[in-house]
């Protein structure tokens, strides 16, 4: 399933983008997940705990950057898998970044492959969770952005 | 293993649901739980039953209010004179949950705690501004019905606290209701949108307008300022287009195997429109 | 008299107390339960399997994987009903969501259901692909090293010259119709129990092809056929769904391991979904026609969905490219049929098999055409129907064939002559008619054995399966008049292959035919046998003598008579007994299509009025009149269900039915998602009409009214609203979006 959002950040580009480069860091922001780190270059191992009502799902799983434009464009692919559902979970992320009145838009697709029992769950539900965790993640990101000294020259990881 | 408890008393359901909540589901009528377990989207450990509490089922009038068990299975709901007589949308709402095996199984507390979005009840009660009772480990609270659905099988429930009662405000005399259950596929489906509307006249004049859309999104809606459009006036052929292409422009609608998120939002249009032609004409 | 009487089925009070002995209920002592470990993933690499930790869990008694195949006098690790593709367990590769990878075989369900998650399997994935049409391009990702271009069958039909054909048309109209993978739906999933006993194996389980499953069974544990016995107790419904080999092979393989104690395997309704499913299907369809309605050309291509094995789609395949031209006169006819491999589960037989879709397309286009010439659907129909006499598309003689009566007595029904009411506020009204016609199994042959005691009591001996059709029923009426005793002295003993005569499979239709013809013969048999017998007691030579009514008598002077019970009684027989058979001979030039298709056709009709709400685009069916040819009707009661039956079955792949697939993935695995129809959703006026002839051949009913079902409510619509839907299911989304966009 293709799911699309976007968000505004108040903050040109260039400092969203330095936000971008810090997984570790930025993957705070996404509700549920946990200890992320980074196992080899451009590749990070995480925990992603997604519950909704009385199921709940605990992602363990990869996420490899695959291509990046700095200051525009970021793909990645992310794969996990929740044992106790037996259940798969494969993406391709890809974010876009666009300067927009003072502040920066964030667009992202994601074509999801769900395998295993909470494929079931449906469409709907996987779309509002990824909606809802999309807003969290941005009203987080804009925090962050917020609570940085506003240096232009933030370094960069790579 | 899982195991199985049945507490006789409501204390001890409530001890033993905040022992550890996590791996602990109720279980009232088992209509959705047992489809739950055997489709393996839960695995608790430990099953609560509610079956043998006393004093959990059966609907009763209370001076102003109506009160209904939260162990009252729906068929009971749909053939309670006084639900009849008094809320015919909500008597209505109950016989078309899905199928009479469901209807004589599942409970209204039960349909409520789950919170799915493709469901009935939720919607009626919504609009007729219910308060949801509940028992927990620090007491009881009252939850308004417009207050209780969070997300997706997502109540304002908090840890260890039970449903017991459903408490519905009698309305004034001449108020009239509609609930309309608009299924895409099967007769026996879910809804793809479902609509209440409960209005109240004075000299043709409405006095007060409640529209509640389920099943179209994430949960019920009600959208007030909306509703108030109607304050003081007649419910003209205009007026009801009017609140019906606001009800379809506000609501974010979803996308699942009943129909896309576009197909929803001319679905809420059309039978916000429906269900308020309904209320202008008659009762239901 | 036994035929034509509307009986109630044989086991009706089991059946509604709830005794009928369903594989469901039944249990072995010391039985082991079977849990199969599926794969998560479309197309994929075993890159490593290990049960080891699998295999101490507790309970466990086996667990079964491909290596367990390569040990000496170990079975044969691929199956298949014809193409034998199909590993037990999954191979090196996995090629659907759900295919089985490993068994565990345990004391309990639970035992076995948690040792599963005990398997650690690896595996690397591999590009998918789930469309037929796409999966034949170049480029497309392959499932099997042997199949380029993942086309698995190729039938052909070439009759005529088509291009002159279409060159002779003033019109000619070519359109695509899609119908997707649904389910079969029985009520009882697949169930097996697999028993290994001194060598042998003996095999419970609900199917429809008992001989078949042995055959097939016998050649993958390298075993003589005789070494194999196949039961099969009454079914729970089956639709196609259990018309192959399919879980027995897994029950089997995994008994074996166990070797001794018996191995339940039973199917959730999750797993059913990845067992077998009706094929998907793209068909494009031109046809060239005259302003005068007469048909010039027709031109068929059809792309098969058929999962990633072959499944039975070797033999559907090409049933399913006769199924595809419709029952018209056609001077030039060009098929061609593809089955297609899919990541997807294996498809197979379907009530209606291969008619159901093809129908859906050459019933749907009849109409467009009919619009385009202006004409009467119903109208242009009866002009071109073919008729006896007439020769098919297969250059075969019709004969026996009643497409126009079946397709009149429905619009008759319906009342097509009489005014319409077209519909106030948002509800428009449209009426709508399909026919369609369905070959059966084209070489076969079926036996049965009928035996008479002392008691008088008549056993009839037959392999056909009770599926809740009725045909042990039908049967034993078939078996009480040509014996000439009254149906309460025949009991049906049903499919047990160390006990009753051969039948291929119980499936398109073609079991009241064949088995109720091979009845008829051996009741022939045995009365001759009890005349023989009787001639010495009554003096008269045999030649004199006549048997019917449960005596033999002298055919010049019937009051000369002796009972079968006291034939049998004063011979000293214990009992007598006869065995009959009935045979058929066809088949098809495989590069031409040229021959003979089948024995006989299946032909049915359906007439419909649906009322269309233009603002939400929701479909309902008010009044149904659906027509089978059913030559001589042997029990009028059983047979209308038939036909009602089929109708409502129709009416779920018609208007809402469809497995949704997400990246291979079954999202709606359920029958709470996957809708099928509830009683709520019949007609509110629903006719069932049955065509005899003087012939008097029975013919089966169990599917005559399905294929119309899905095109007669799609030309209603059209009629009612003028929107064409293509695509299965006709969701009232589709219905919204169409009336808009028009």
């Amino acid at each position: 399933m293709l799911l699309k959002d976007s968000f505004t950040v108040n903050a040109p580009p260039d400092r969203v983008w330095a936000m971008l480069e810090n997984i570790p860091r930025l993957s705070q922001c996404v509700p549920g997940v946990e200890a992320v780190e980074a196992t080899a270059p451009d590749t990070y191992r995480g925990v992603l705990k997604v519950k909704v009502g009385p199921i709940a799902a605990v992602f363990t799983g990869q996420v490899y950057i695959t291509d990046r434009a700095p200051g525009e464009r970021l793909t990645a692919e992310v794969e996990g898998q929740d044992k106790s559902s037996a259940s798969l979970v494969k993406a391709t992320f890809t974010g876009t970044l666009a300067p927009s009145e003072g502040g920066t838009i964030f667009n992202y697709e994601m074509d999801i492959a769900l395998r295993g029992r909470l494929a079931q769950f449906g469409l709907a539900v996987v779309q509002g969770v990824a909606k809802n965790m999309t807003a969290s993640f941005a009203e987080c990101l804009q925090a962050m952005i917020a609570s940085e000294p506003l240096s232009r020259n933030n370094p960069t990881t790579h | 293993m899982m195991r199985f408890l049945q507490p006789e008393t409501l204390r001890e359901a409530i001890d033993l649901l905040s022992a550890d909540s996590s791996s602990t589901t109720l279980i009232a009528g088992g209509a959705t739980v047992v489809l739950m377990l055997q489709q393996k989207l839960i695995t608790p450990e430990v099953l609560v039953s509610l079956a043998r509490i006393p004093g959990l089922r059966g609907v009763r009038e209370d001076g102003d209010r109506i009160h209904i068990g939260a162990l009252t299975v729906h068929r009971e709901v749909e053939e309670s004179p006084l639900i009849r007589a008094r809320y015919p949308a909500l008597s209505h709402a109950a016989s078309v949950v899905g199928n009479i095996r469901v209807r004589n199984q599942g409970t209204l507390g039960g349909n409520l705690g789950e919170a799915d979005y493709a469901s009935d009840p939720g919607a009626v009660l919504m609009a007729l501004n219910a308060t949801i009772i509940t028992a927990g480990p620090s007491g009881g609270r009252r939850i308004p019905a417009s207050e209780f659905f969070v997300g997706f099988y997502t109540t304002a429930l908090k840890e260890g606290e039970i449903i017991t009662d459903i408490e519905i405000p009698v309305l004034p005399e001449g108020t009239r209701m509609a609930y309309l259950k608009y299924k895409s596929r099967s007769s026996e489906d879910r809804p793809c949108v479902g609509v209440t509307a409960v209005a109240a006249f004075a000299n043709d004049r409405c006095t007060d307008l409640r529209v509640a859309v389920g099943a179209a999104s994430e949960i019920p809606r009600r959208l007030p300022k909306v509703e108030s459009m109607a304050q003081s006036q007649a419910l003209t052929d205009e007026l009801i287009r009017e609140i019906a292409e606001s009800y379809a422009a506000n609501i974010d609608t979803l996308d699942d195997l009943r129909g896309s998120a576009w197909y929803r939002t001319q679905m809420i249009r059309v039978h916000v429109r429906r269900a308020l032609e309904e209320v202008r004409h008659g009762n239901r | 008299m036994a035929i034509g009487e509307s009986l109630p089925m044989l086991d009706s009070r089991e059946r509604v107390t709830g005794q009928v002995p369903y594989m469901a209920n039944m249990r072995l002592p010391g039985m082991l339960y079977a849990k199969v470990l599926r794969s998560p993933l479309p197309h994929a690499q075993i890159t490593r399997l290990d049960a080891s930790a699998a295999a101490a869990m507790p309970g466990v008694i086996a667990v079964l994987a491909a290596a367990d195949f390569d040990a000496p006098g170990a079975p044969e690790l691929f199956y298949g009903f014809r193409l034998r593709d199909q590993p037990v367990v999954a191979k090196d590769k996995v090629r659907y969501v759900g295919e089985p990878v490993a068994l565990i075989a345990a004391d309990t369900p639970e035992q076995a259901e948690a040792a599963l998650y005990a398997i650690e399997v690896e595996y690397e994935e591999l590009p998918a692909i789930y469309d037929p049409v796409e999966a034949v391009q170049p480029g497309a990702p392959q499932l099997h090293d042997a199949t380029p271009e993942n086309r698995m069958v190729h039938a052909k039909l070439r009759h005529g010259d088509i291009e002159a054909g279409f060159a002779e048309a003033d019109l000619v109209i070519e359109e695509t119709y899609t119908s997707p993978l649904a389910q079969q739906t029985s009520l009882e999933p697949h169930i097996t129990i697999a028993e290994w006993k001194d060598g042998k194996l003996t095999v419970w389980s609900g199917a429809q092809a008992p001989f078949g499953i042995r055959n097939n069974l016998a050649e993958l544990f390298h075993l003589e056929r005789e070494q194999v016995r196949v039961i099969v107790p009454p079914l729970g419904g089956a639709y196609g769904g259990k018309g192959h080999i399919r879980i027995e092979p897994m029950a089997a393989a995994l008994a074996w391991k166990v070797g001794g104690r018996p191995v339940r395997l039973a199917l959730e309704r999750a797993e059913e979904f990845v067992t077998v499913t009706k094929h998907a299907a793209t068909i494009i369809i031109k046809t060239g026609v005259r302003n005068d309605g007469t048909f010039t050309a027709r031109q068929v291509t059809t792309y098969w969905g058929s999962g990633a094995y072959a499944d039975a789609s070797p033999g559907l395949v090409p049933a399913g490219m006769v199924r595809s031209v419709g029952p018209y006169r056609i001077p030039n006819v060009h098929i061609d049929s593809y089955g297609i491999y899919t990541n997807l589960p294996p498809s197979a037989a379907y009530r209606g098999a291969m008619s159901s879709q093809s129908a859906w397309a050459y019933e749907s286009h009849m109409d467009t055409i009919a619009r385009r010439l202006g004409r009467d659907p119903l109208d242009l129909r009866l002009q071109n129907l073919l008729v006896s006499g007439d020769h098919f598309a297969t250059g075969e003689e019709m004969h026996d064939v009643h497409f126009v009566e079946c397709l009149e007595a429905s619009a008759r029904r319906l009342g097509w002559d009489q005014p319409l009411d077209r519909g106030v506020g948002s509800i428009r009204r449209g009426r709508g008619c399909a026919v369609m016609m369905k070959s059966t199994v084209a070489t076969s042959r079926s036996e049965a054995r009928l035996e008479i005691d002392t008691q008088g009591q008549v056993t009839l001996y037959t392999s056909t399966v009770e599926m809740g059709q009725g045909a042990h029923t039908a049967l034993a009426q078939v078996a009480a008049a040509s014996v000439g005793v009254p149906v309460s002295s025949v009991r049906v003993v049903g499919p047990d292959t160390a006990v009753t005569p051969f039948d291929p499979t119980t499936s398109a239709s073609r079991s009241t035919n064949m088995m109720g013809a091979a009845i008829l013969n051996s009741g022939a048999a045995l009365k001759r046998k009890l005349i023989e017998a009787a001639a010495p007691l009554l003096e008269e030579p045999t030649d004199h003598l006549s048997a019917a009514d449960g005596a033999v008598f002298v055919t010049a002077s019937p009051a000369e008579r002796i009972s079968y019970v006291d034939i049998l009684r004063r011979s000293a027989l214990d009992k007598l007994d006869a065995t009959g058979e009935f045979s058929t001979k066809g088949g098809l030039d495989p590069e031409t299509g040229q021959g003979i298709a089948t024995p006989h056709w299946h032909q049915g009709a359906g007439a419909c009025e649906v009322e269309v709400d233009i603002e939400t685009g929701k479909v309902c069916v008010t009044r149904y009149a659906a027509a089978s040819f059913a030559g001589k009707v042997i029990n009028p009661v059983l047979a209308d269900l038939q036909n009602d039956g089929n109708v409502i079955f129709g009416m779920g792949p018609a208007l809402f039915e469809e497995m949704v697939i997400d990246n291979g993935q079954i999202v709606n695995p359920n029958l709470s998602d996957y809708m099928i129809p509830s009683f709520l959703d019949v007609p509110a006026e629903l006719n069932s009409v049955l065509v005899e002839s003087e012939k008097g051949e029975f013919h089966g009913i169990g599917e005559m009214t399905l294929p119309p079902v899905a095109p007669a409510i799609a030309n209603a619509i059209l009629d009612a609203v003028g929107v064409r839907i293509a695509s299965l299911p006709i969701t009232s989304e589709k219905v919204l979006r169409a009336l808009l966009e028009a």
